[in-house]
């Protein structure tokens, strides 16, 4: 199944061409952990992920067409 | 001749049109650099208490530091300070610029300006020559048009010009200080302190050289910020300071229809990559900065946009976009370009129009009231139109201009709820509820609410790698509040507060074994991050003793009602800020900052150990 992946700030670093966004073919049973994993997204360099604009833990099963939104820890402007 | 500054302070007084030169010893230097350390040290010893912010005893003195000049990123930064028409306390604000560096070349440090005007004036400095110069002409012009004439008057265009505008002139209480026609010192008011003593702009031509102490160390430190900044800063460069905007959104901690919610809907349409892929026609920087965070933007109708006045940064596009309800990021920047045209402060501006569309939406303001502008949140075009107003002080822009703590005093009943304030300052864009030890140190600042000398807790909730080495090893969670939360807070205000003295820009990635190198090497002063944070420290104290001369207490240092409230919907609903957490958190800052736990006061012993123990005179 296909999801959509989108990252935000210096977490594209960890998309291929550091896009902003990709979609990505995954096997049933992945969760969130399983694709960070994958990405190779450091736990220090991400601060939550929102599935279809909720936030989500690590062990949340991904579902055909979710948009898994990376936010990386904000800080002042 | 010294390293790194010039050792002479103009002194200009607008009432009896005297100049003349302070020149402080080294000590002097070494131990309040400039910027607030300066300005708390003059304020201090020289105003009386209980003066009209707006009168002429109010002494407005424009403050770079011992470090402007040298060519380094982040350098490009100075000070305005006075007694804040806002607050009633001190006030400064740091904006960035070139301005900053033409006035160190020009052979000052600093200016002090006393008094006030007869009529509108300008003050001319060029290559160790001060005048002061009629100003009728500049008198209620945009600010480009202010720049154009001087330019042209001198034929140079290579000077730099630093300015209130209409909103200055005007006396609206967040007028702020523009510099280049992009940087803004915007807190506190001091553009209205600026005007009220009908000083229109300061012009600066300086071509001489600063002397360092070791330039080639300077410059070696440098070119590790220009050979590695893509890697530290890429997305300052890449989306400016408004790549974060979507983030807290999601987070919960975007301020959205004044601070009544921390998620808004249309945050994608107005962040900072938004902004790169549809109106960012240019990037742009302060001196010797290769990160380039600044924007220019171009529109077209209806909102357009000239691009002199660049783009806009992440308060106002959280102040005048999600705050207001906005989601038209070409609205958002038009109304940064009205504001940087009026020099009117983008914060407080966005915070007293959303304070205005909630008392509207509550009846407490009607349309009679707002002559017929329908003011509710999301109408980007009545934003506008009260953005006009409010710089000229006509209909609902007369009590608006007032800020929100007065504007909700004269409205009365609710209104007060509504209004989003720290000791009169409007609150920044950032929400306590998502960070609660800014929270903390928006009740202590002694500025009143402010988010640079500040903590944003975000930062530090999965590594510390920044506070390492001030021997800050674990992590906290973001909405922690104990001790060891106080104890960030204490360092990281000190430090900020020394950057606020340097000049460093907060932005910008130095280690402090790094600014320790960067101060060496431009001053030749066998120095240490221990030496440097307590400049910092000593800049806080110094602050504090001011406002209790002036009447402050341990009351004064409060969070802001609605943050103690839980949010009602979005991520971070049910949360909000413990107010006994912030009581006792307060009580721990003060203890840790040699101040009475129970009072807030900077004890003698204290002020000793700072080396101004002569500040103790002031302490009732």
């Amino acid at each position: 199944m296909r999801v959509k992946v989108r990252a935000l700030g210096n977490l594209r670093l960890y998309l291929p061409d550091a896009a902003e966004s990709m979609v990505l073919e995954v096997g049933e049973g992945t969760t969130i952990d399983d694709l960070l994993q994958r990405l190779a997204v450091p736990d220090e360099g991400l601060w939550l992920v929102n599935v279809n604009g909720k936030k989500v833990k690590g062990d949340y099963l991904v579902e055909e067409g979710d948009e898994v939104l990376l936010v990386a820890p904000v800080g002042g402007g | 001749m010294p390293n790194g500054y010039n050792g002479r302070i103009l002194r200009v007084n607008l009432t009896d049109r005297s100049i003349s030169v302070d020149k402080p010893s080294e000590d002097f230097y070494r131990t309040y650099y400039g910027g607030t350390g300066f300005i708390a040290y003059h304020l201090l010893k020289e105003l009386e208490p209980g003066i009209d912010p707006l009168g002429p005893d109010n002494k407005l003195i424009f403050a770079p530091g011992v470090l402007q000049g040298a060519p380094f990123g982040g350098s490009g930064r100075s000070s305005v300070g006075a007694k804040s028409p806002l607050t009633g306390g001190i006030g400064f604000a740091e904006g960035g610029g070139f301005w900053q560096v033409e006035l160190k070349q020009a052979g000052y440090d600093a200016v002090i300006v006393e008094g006030r005007a007869d009529k509108p004036v300008y003050l001319w400095i060029s290559d160790g020559k001060a005048e002061i110069r009629d100003a009728a002409h500049l008198w209620g012009k945009l600010a480009h048009e202010v720049v154009d004439a001087i330019t042209s008057d001198h034929d140079d265009k290579n000077i730099k010009v630093c300015q209130c505008g209409i909103g200055g002139e005007e006396l609206v209480k967040y007028a702020c200080v523009s510099h280049d026609l992009t940087h803004f010192a915007g807190r506190s008011g001091m553009g209205a302190v600026m005007g009220s003593k009908k000083l229109r702009a300061i012009a600066v031509r300086g071509t001489q050289r600063l002397d360092f102490a070791d330039r080639d160390r300077v410059m070696e430190t440098a070119r590790w910020l220009r050979d590695n900044w893509k890697e530290t800063s890429g997305g300052l460069y890449d989306t400016g300071t408004a790549g974060g905007v979507e983030g807290l959104s999601a987070s919960g901690g975007l301020p959205t229809y004044n601070f009544r919610q921390g998620h808004f809907d249309g945050a994608e349409k107005i962040s900072g990559q938004t902004m790169r892929d549809t109106i960012l026609i240019e990037r742009d920087n302060c001196y010797a900065c290769p990160i380039y965070c600044k924007r220019v933007v171009k529109t077209g109708e209806p909102y357009h946009v000239d691009p002199v006045y660049g783009g806009p940064e992440y308060e106002t596009i959280a102040a005048l976009g999600s705050l207001c309800g906005i989601d038209n990021l070409e609205a958002v920047a038009k109304a940064n370009e009205l504001c940087n045209a009026y020099v009117i402060d983008t914060i407080s501006t966005g915070v007293s129009i959303a304070f205005a569309m909630e008392c509207f939406e509550e009846g407490l303001l009607t349309r009679d009231d707002t002559g017929g502008i329908d003011l509710q949140f999301g109408n980007a075009d009545a934003m506008l139109e009260v953005i006009h107003l409010i710089a000229r002080r006509e209909g609902i822009g007369e009590l608006l201009a007032k800020g929100v703590e007065e504007a909700a005093e004269e409205i009365g009943g609710r209104a007060k709820d509504f209004a989003i304030h720290v000791k009169g300052q409007e609150v920044p864009m950032h929400e306590p509820r998502l960070k609660h030890g800014l929270g903390i140190g928006y009740a202590i600042s002694p500025t009143g609410a402010d988010h640079c000398h500040n903590i944003h807790d975000t930062i530090f909730t999965k590594s510390t790698r920044s506070l390492q080495p001030w021997g800050v090893l674990e992590p906290l969670p973001a909405d922690d509040l104990s001790p060891q939360k106080i104890r960030m807070l204490h360092y990281v205000t000190n430090w900020r507060h020394f950057y606020n003295c340097g000049l460093v820009c907060n932005f910008t990635p130095w280690s402090p074994e790094q600014i320790v190198s960067l101060v060496s090497g431009v001053t030749g002063w066998n120095t240490t991050a221990f030496e440097l944070m307590k400049v910092g420290q000593r800049a806080q104290t110094l602050c504090r003793v001011f406002n209790a001369r002036e009447g402050f207490t341990t009351e004064d240092d409060y969070l802001t009602p609605r943050f103690l409230e839980e949010f009602d919907s979005g991520p971070l609903v049910g949360v909000a800020v413990p107010a006994d957490r912030v009581e006792e958190g307060k009580r721990i800052f003060y203890s840790m900052q040699g101040w009475d736990r129970e009072t807030g006061m900077p004890t003698v012993d204290g002020l000793e150990e700072l080396n101004v123990g002569w500040a103790a005179q002031y302490l009732k």
